[in-house]
C-alpha cells in the first residue's frame, strides 16, 4: 500500500486549498499542471466515493443478539 | 389471665375479613379518588380482569413508600377504556404512568386481600402527569447540558454509512430504505431491529445506540432512529430519559423521525436533526450527498475556471512583460541610437576632418604637383621652342629656300648615289616646285654629295 487511502473530507479540504492557491496565484506556473491534475484526480476519487452503486443493507442480528446477551 | 380475654366473641377468619370489609365500607361509604403510579400491569396477559398495583414513590428518587392492589374488572373495563380513548391516544394504561382512579375500597374476604376497585379514571390528571413528567425529563436534560449535546456533533460531509434503528420490515423501514435506494448513491445501511413501541423500546434503542457507538467512525457516519406514525401513547415511549441520555452521549450525530408533525418526543428533541417522517430522514441524507456532489461539480468548475484565469493572467503578464521589454529595449535603442548617431556623427566629422585634411594635403600635393608640373611643362615648352626653332631650321622648305633640293625616286627620298642608276626617273623638289628628270649619268664621289 504505497498510496494512503485519503479521507473524503481531506480530499475536499485539499481541493479547496488548491482552489484558493489558484485564486491567490501563489502557484508557480510550472506547478499549475501538477495542481490541476491533482485536483482532477481528487474530484474523481470523491465522485467514486459518493458513487452510483446499489444500496447495501446489512441487518445486524447476530451482533445485536450477542450484545443483548452480554448485557 | 382469663380476664385479659376481655371478650367472648371469637371470630373465624372469614368473619374477621368480612367485619374488616364492613368497617372499610363504613369508613369509605362512597368511592374515593386515589392517585399513584401503575406497577405490575401485565398487558400481555389477556385476562378478563386486570390487576396491578398503585405505588407511591418517594418525592425524590424511586424508592417505594407504599403500594396497594388495584383491580379493573371486566365489567368496568370498557367504560374506563372509553375514557382513555377520549384522550385520543394521550396515554394508555401501562406501568410507570401516574393515574388517578375513582375507586371503591374493598376487601375480598376469602383472601383477606384489601384492594381498590376501579370505577372511573381522571384522564386529565394522567395527561397532566405525563406532560409534567415529560417536562421534568426535559428540564433535567437541559440542566445537565444533554439537550444540545448531540446537536453539537458535526454532521458528516458524506453520510453514506447509516446505522438504522427501527422495526425491521416495518412501513417506516421501507419508506426510509426506498428513499435511499432511489437516490442511487452508495449508501450502506446497518439495521438494528428494535421494538418501536411498548415497554421494550427503551432497552432496545439504548442497546442499539450502544452497538453503533462501538463502531469506528470509519464504519459509520450517522445514526437514524425512526418509526411510523402512532398515538401519543405509542410515542410516549420516546419521551424517555435513558434513550435521551444515550443519544446525548452518542459520538455519532443522530437523525430522529419519531414524533411526526404533531408531537415531538424527547428523542426528537435531543437528536442532532429531527424529521417528521422516515422518508424525510432519508431525504436529509440524500440531500447531504447531493449537496456534496454539487460541491464537487462546483469545485471542478472553479478549478478549471481559475486555472484558465490563471493561465490567461499569466499570458497577460507575459504580454505586458513583453511590451515592457519592448518599450525598455526600444528606449535602450533610442538612447543608444543617439549614441550611435553621435558615433556616426563623430566618425563622419572625423572622416570629414580627415577628408579635409586629405583634401588639403591633396590640394597641397596637387599644388606641388602642378608647380612642379609647371616647371616641367615650362622646361618642356622651352625645350619645345628650342626644338621648334631647331625644327624650323630643319624644315625642308627653309632648306629648299636656301637652295637645297630633295630628290625622290618614286616616293622615297634619295639619300645616296647608290640609290640611283642611269635612266631612273627622279623627282627633284625645289623651293616653290619640283621637276622630273632622268638620270643621265651617276658620278659616285663622296665630296659631291654635299654641295
Amino acid at each position: 500500500m504505497a498510496k494512503r487511502v485519503i479521507k473524503y473530507s481531506e480530499a475536499v479540504e485539499k481541493l479547496n486549498e488548491i482552489l484558493s492557491e489558484l485564486e491567490s496565484e501563489r502557484v508557480d506556473v510550472d506547478d499549475l499542471a501538477v495542481k490541476v491534475k491533482e485536483a482532477i484526480e481528487l474530484i474523481k476519487l470523491c465522485r467514486e466515493r459518493i458513487g452510483k452503486t446499489e444500496l447495501e443493507v446489512v441487518k445486524i442480528v447476530k451482533e445485536f443478539d450477542k450484545d443483548s446477551k452480554n448485557k | 389471665m382469663n380476664n385479659s380475654l376481655g371478650t367472648d366473641k371469637v371470630y373465624t377468619v372469614l368473619e374477621l375479613n368480612t367485619t374488616v370489609r364492613e368497617l372499610i365500607q363504613e369508613a369509605f361509604p362512597q368511592t374515593i379518588w386515589v392517585c399513584g403510579e401503575i406497577q405490575g400491569l401485565r398487558p400481555d396477559r389477556n385476562k378478563r380482569h386486570t390487576y396491578f398495583e398503585l405505588v407511591q414513590k418517594q418525592a425524590k428518587g424511586d424508592g417505594i413508600v407504599a403500594k396497594v392492589k388495584v383491580a379493573l374488572f371486566a365489567g368496568r373495563k370498557p367504560f374506563v377504556q372509553k375514557r382513555i380513548e377520549e384522550t385520543k391516544g394521550g396515554f394508555e394504561l401501562k406501568n410507570d404512568i401516574e393515574v388517578k382512579f375513582l375507586c371503591e375500597v374493598s376487601l375480598h374476604p376469602p383472601t383477606g386481600q384489601y384492594s381498590l376497585i376501579v370505577v372511573d379514571i381522571d384522564t386529565v390528571y394522567t395527561l397532566g402527569k405525563v406532560a409534567q413528567n415529560r417536562l421534568k425529563i426535559i428540564e433535567d436534560l437541559r440542566a445537565r447540558g444533554l439537550l444540545e449535546k448531540n446537536k453539537l456533533k458535526s454532521f458528516p460531509i458524506l453520510p453514506l454509512r447509516v446505522g438504522l434503528i427501527t422495526a425491521y420490515d416495518s412501513a417506516a423501514y421501507h419508506d426510509f430504505i426506498n428513499e435511499l435506494k432511489n437516490s442511487k448513491y452508495s449508501f450502506k445501511v446497518l439495521v438494528q431491529n428494535c421494538h418501536m413501541q411498548g415497554k421494550s423500546v427503551e432497552g432496545d434503542v439504548v442497546k442499539a445506540l450502544r452497538f453503533f457507538n462501538n463502531l469506528s467512525s470509519k464504519d459509520l457516519d450517522v445514526i437514524v432512529i425512526t418509526r411510523g406514525g402512532g398515538s401519543t401513547a405509542d410515542l410516549a415511549y420516546f419521551d424517555n430519559k435513558r434513550i435521551a441520555e444515550s443519544i446525548a452521549d452518542s459520538s455519532f450525530p443522530i437523525i430522529a423521525a419519531i414524533g411526526h408533525q404533531i408531537n415531538t418526543t424527547i428523542t426528537d428533541m435531543v437528536s442532532h436533526t429531527f424529521c417528521i417522517t422516515p422518508t424525510k430522514a432519508a431525504g436529509v441524507l440524500v440531500e447531504g450527498i447531493r449537496e456534496e456532489a454539487e460541491n464537487l461539480d462546483y469545485l471542478e468548475e472553479e478549478i478549471v475556471r481559475r486555472s484558465e484565469n490563471f493561465i490567461s493572467d499569466k499570458k497577460t503578464e507575459l504580454q505586458s512583460l513583453a511590451a515592457k521589454t519592448e518599450s525598455l529595449s526600444s528606449r535602450y535603442f533610442r538612447v543608444h541610437q543617439e549614441e550611435l548617431l553621435n558615433k556616426k556623427h563623430n566618425i563622419l566629422s572625423a572622416l570629414k576632418v580627415a577628408l579635409t585634411q586629405s583634401k588639403e594635403s591633396l590640394r597641397r600635393g596637387s599644388d606641388i604637383l602642378s608647380s612642379s608640373l609647371g616647371k616641367i611643362f615650362k622646361n618642356s615648352r622651352d625645350h619645345l621652342k628650342y626644338l621648334d626653332g631647331k625644327v624650323r631650321i630643319l624644315d625642308p622648305q627653309n632648306t629648299l629656300r636656301r637652295g637645297y633640293s630633295i630628290t625622290l625616286k618614286g616616293e622615297r627620298s634619295v639619300k645616296s648615289i647608290n640609290d640611283l642608276k642611269e635612266s631612273d626617273l627622279i623627282k627633284t623638289i625645289l623651293y616653290q616646285g619640283s621637276i622630273i628628270s632622268e638620270v643621265k649619268k651617276s658620278l659616285p664621289v663622296g665630296r659631291q654629295g654635299r654641295k
